[in-house]
């Protein structure tokens, strides 16, 4: 781990929803974050990789304060953030989401999206309000006269940047981005990756990168993290995770990611048997036994620790 | 590729939309082929054609669509001038089809085996026992363990990634000749996507299948595809064996798009990613000249006018700047 400063923080979080299986099904329980310890220095960008369904949203929703955790608790610059107002997490910590088309509200005008935080928090009023949020569009990439547009008007990746400007428009020091970049085509994700990793090293922002593409996550990340059904398997520096990865489902997530060249079809892949079982009856002991190729007696009943296997490499795996 | 050996050929295929703004032209003149048993992919962006273009083959474009083309060959027969019937004897027959999403490709209140079955018999004088060994036989031979429970099951009580292995087994159920995909691996998971790629991979070795993959992901077509298209705005702007293309991709919207990607290789890249700057040009109305002109480092006055698909070898790429050493067109 490296020296920087924490900013924000999860203790032992876990958040378990009940959910009834059926019309006259029993209510179940269905733990979607378990006991996850994590935490975002200051300046950094740390990325969180897992399939769907590992609770990589939920933790996010809990980070940003939207959810309150079952149990553990979320910390924003040391303070419980179940004690802050909203308005006091809005004005540091923001999101920016998946879908550029279901976050921006179609009846605002991008200048009235952008600018909605000034008005909130009696910021920026008239005239400096209009220059401020000229300001922010240009900075993303976007220009003054598109505050009279409405969302319709803009293109998926323009929308990306609107959010963006979105995010940026109070004192922001940390964006939790939930697939941020997920559903641009790749010629504009590379576009909107630049921007935010240009807006990350001139402003010293801090951010949790939430994504299921490997690639996207090792370009722009310090350190990354991997969940596995509710739980943290492995967190290490970016280099560490990709070069010498501890966790048999960190190696097998790397070695499934294609790799645009021909060269690759004789390498030879991990290939993970079945499907992620469900959260709602998650296997007993190690999570990942039923599809790991390593599995011995010991993991299929005892749950594996957290452990600091190097400096700053932590592993729940019994065989590590 | 001699014209007898292609299972599918498309000649100057034209597909247009009515729009509230005038009229989109969303493929302009592709032409391309497929040969028995081969793979081709067609890669590309969102809005570039590529879904289009399959869609305007199997001849389900949306309503108010035009669909022209100089020629629509399904071996010998002409498609394009078929009428629906022969078209229905052909889908799902002849002519297999995959699409993304595979919960909207199954009918959420049948069993997956009726489902099979009835696929099945539609195209087969079969009975209901043949009908049920068959569609037995499939799920087992697209990898799903215990299919003789599976097949009363409804799509909702499966995985996403067995629900395209079920979409895959109905696809195979008539032994066709080519199978048309479209976006098969996208919906999925990392693991579960590379698992349903080696299936794919698998049965098309197995059943000697010719396959039409459409992507926007060049690494999928890099690991399946015998040949490469790549789209762009509705046009074949390169056409070339994956290998070839891969090694030196010609044109300048290929080249942009392999180095916008970033690489998964030990975290060592920390470089911003290229980007191709601008976005893609409004297909309304008519277009002049190279479609990728305003977003190109190497555009000039020439490339205002026709540019044509140019054949080196092998490759063609509709570019009049790209540099193909020590060929001459």
């Amino acid at each position: 781990m490296s020296a920087r400063r924490e900013v924000l923080r999860a203790d032992a979080v876990s958040k378990t929803y009940r959910v009834s299986a059926g019309l006259f099904g029993r209510r179940r329980a269905v733990q979607a974050v378990r006991n996850v310890t994590i935490a975002l220095g200051e300046s950094e960008i740390l990325g969180l990789i897992g399939e769907s369904g590992c609770g990589k949203s939920t933790l996010s929703r809990l980070l940003l304060g939207l959810e309150h955790p079952s149990s553990g608790e979320v910390f924003l610059d040391g303070a419980p953030i179940s004690r802050l107002s909203r308005k006091g997490i809005a004005r540091v910590l923001q999101p920016v989401f998946q879908d550029p088309y279901s976050s921006l509200n179609p009846r605002m005008s991008v200048g009235n999206i952008v600018g909605q935080a000034f008005a909130i928090h009696n910021i920026a009023a008239g005239k400096e309000r209009e220059e401020r949020v000229a300001a922010l569009l240009e900075r993303v990439g976007l220009r003054a006269k598109h505050m009279r547009s409405y969302p319709h008007q803009f293109s998926g990746g323009q929308r990306q940047r609107i959010g963006i400007a979105r995010a940026l428009a109070l004192n922001t020091k940390l964006i939790v981005g939930d697939e941020p970049v997920s559903a641009l085509d790749v010629s504009i994700q590379a576009q909107v990756i630049n921007l935010l990793m240009d807006l990350q090293e001139e402003r010293g922002l801090s951010y949790l990168f939430i994504s299921h593409d490997l690639a996207v996550v090792e370009h722009i990340s310090h350190r990354v993290a991997v969940m596995y059904l509710g739980k943290l398997v492995e967190l290490a520096d970016k280099r560490e995770i990709y070069l010498r990865p501890q966790h048999p489902y960190t190696e097998a997530l790397l070695s499934a990611v294609p790799v645009p060249d021909p060269a690759g079809r004789g390498k030879k892949r991990i290939l993970l048997e079945g499907d992620v079982p469900s959260p709602v009856n998650p296997p007993k002991g190690c999570r990942f036994h039923t599809r790991c190729p390593y599995a011995v007696a010991r993991c299929r009943t005892e749950e594996p620790e957290w452990r600091e296997v190097d400096t700053g490499h932590w592993v729940a795996c019994h065989l590590r | 590729m001699s014209a007898e050996s292609a299972v599918l050929s498309i000649d100057g295929l034209e597909v247009s939309l009515p729009h509230r703004e005038g009229v989109v032209h969303a493929v302009r003149g592709v032409s391309f082929e497929i040969g028995r048993g081969e793979t081709v992919c067609v890669v590309g962006e969102s809005g570039c054609g590529k879904s289009m273009t399959a869609m305007a083959v199997l001849n389900l474009l949306p309503r108010g669509a035009r669909r022209e083309a100089r020629a629509l060959r399904w071996r010998d027969e002409d498609i394009l001038n078929a009428g629906e019937r022969r078209m229905r004897d052909l889908r799902g027959d002849r002519i297999g089809m995959i699409f993304q999403e595979p919960l909207t490709a199954l009918n959420p209140s049948l069993p997956i085996g009726e489902q099979l079955m009835e696929v099945y018999r539609r195209h087969r004088p079969a009975q209901k026992r043949e009908a049920h060994a068959r569609a037995l036989d499939m799920l087992g031979q697209v990898g799903i363990p215990n299919p003789e429970e599976r097949l009363s099951q409804y799509p909702y009580q499966l995985s996403g990634g067995l629900r395209q292995r079920v979409v895959i087994a109905m696809a195979l159920m008539c032994e066709p000749e080519l199978i048309i995909a479209d976006e098969p691996t996208t919906a999925l998971d990392v693991t579960i996507q590379a698992q349903i790629l080696r299936l794919l991979i698998d049965l098309k070795d197995r059943f000697g299948l010719a396959l039409l993959l459409i992507t926007h992901d060049l690494a999928v077509a890099s690991r399946i595809a015998d040949r490469i298209v790549v789209m762009y705005a509705g046009e074949v702007v390169e056409e070339a064996p994956t290998d070839a293309f891969f090694a030196r991709p010609l044109h300048p919207y290929a080249r942009g798009l392999l180095g916008c990607l970033p690489s998964a290789h030990g975290g060592q890249n920390d470089a911003p990613l290229q980007v191709i700057p601008g976005t893609v040009p409004s297909l309304i109305g008519e277009m002049n000249g190279c479609a990728f002109l305003e977003r190109c480092a190497f555009a000039d006055a020439a490339c205002s006018g026709t540019i044509p698909l140019t054949d080196f070898g092998g490759h063609k790429v509709r570019c009049i700047k790209a540099k193909v050493p020590g060929v001459a067109p």
